[in-house]
């Protein structure tokens, strides 16, 4: 299986070391979508105002599987 | 020695036994079973007739729910009986797997009943066993429902290193566990590629190592705080010190 990074702008551990194997870019892309869900909550109020929120995956060449960018205006 | 009859083992680390207690237990008869890793071991409906004692390897207790996906509810080391409860519940209500290969010591409900008829004190021990059971189930729904993703992770390693060390598995900060990050997910209710992030950080902390079957824990207080851990609900019979 292929090896995938998610790497996220401004999280205490931006840059994603290890990866994680998954199927191919449609499990990918859905695995972003759940990540960034999980990491929102997390983040609880600390997300707004903030600069916006990115999460980049990238395969094991270094070429971008899919971004997902958040901002949040009050 | 007392270590001939697994259960022998267990209520021995508990309390001082008797003659008489010692005799009626070693009369409880035991049939070694070895299963390999992740096949499973009773299945929810399963009606058993015995409990096993986990002598060797990893277990634990799971639910599959509409859709396929898993939860993981306990995990089960060394000496515990993950199957207790369906000595007074007949049915089973959850899925037990070996996560490892492992080593099952059967002893018939007949027989434990018998046991703990004759020697009430020896059944309140296996009773206190369960409630011990149903106090970590009840501290895991909490760490699953409320704690953010690193603390929960924390939790968790906090207590898998104080039950290793009271069931003689852990020294120096380091005990077995062979879980996949597959495995932690289904346990702690994270994708797995949050999972897999949420390692990198602790790691990256310096708190832990984890791999190769084996979790490390190198700062005990930083992993305490972050996991929001508290031991009471582990019920433990004497204080453990995780990082002797």
């Amino acid at each position: 299986m292929p090896r995938y990074f998610f790497n996220v702008d401004g999280a205490p551990n931006p840059v994603d070391e290890d990866g994680i194997d998954l199927k191919g870019p449609e499990q990918a892309r859905d695995a972003a979508v759940t990540l960034a869900g999980e990491m929102l909550q997390d983040a609880d109020g600390r997300f707004w105002g903030g600069p916006a929120w990115r999460l980049n995956v990238i395969d094991e060449t270094g070429a971008t599987v899919c971004r997902l960018t958040i901002t949040g205006e009050t | 020695m007392l270590a001939d009859h697994p259960l022998l083992s267990k209520l021995a680390r508990a309390m001082v036994l008797s003659e008489d207690e010692i005799i009626a237990i070693r009369a409880v008869p035991v049939q070694s079973a070895q299963v390999k890793a992740d096949q499973i071991i009773s299945r929810e409906g399963d009606k058993p007739s015995r409990s096993f004692l986990l002598s060797e390897g990893v277990t634990c207790t799971s639910k599959v729910v509409a859709g396929g996906k898993r939860q993981i509810m306990a995990l089960h080391i060394l000496g515990d009986v993950p199957d207790m409860h369906t000595l007074h519940l007949k049915l089973l209500d959850s899925d037990i797997w070996a996560i490892t290969d492992c080593q099952l010591d059967y002893m018939p409900h007949a027989d434990l009943r018998r046991l703990n008829l004759a020697h009430p004190r020896l059944g309140e021990d296996l009773w206190r066993a369960t409630l011990v059971d149903g106090s970590i189930h009840r501290e895991w729904v909490v760490n699953v429902g409320q704690r953010e993703a690193p603390s929960r992770m924390a939790h968790l390693f906090c207590e898998i290193m104080v039950r290793s060390k009271q069931a003689g598995l852990a020294q120096d900060g380091t005990c077995p566990f062979p879980v996949t990050q597959a495995d932690l997910s289904e346990m702690t209710g994270l994708s797995p590629v949050h999972v897999n992030r949420t390692l990198q950080a602790l790691r990256g902390q310096g708190l832990i190592s984890f791999g190769q079957g084996r979790l490390t824990i190198h700062d005990w207080d930083g992993l305490v705080e972050l996991g929001d851990f508290r031991d009471d609900y582990l019920h433990l019979p004497e204080p453990v010190d995780p990082m002797a």
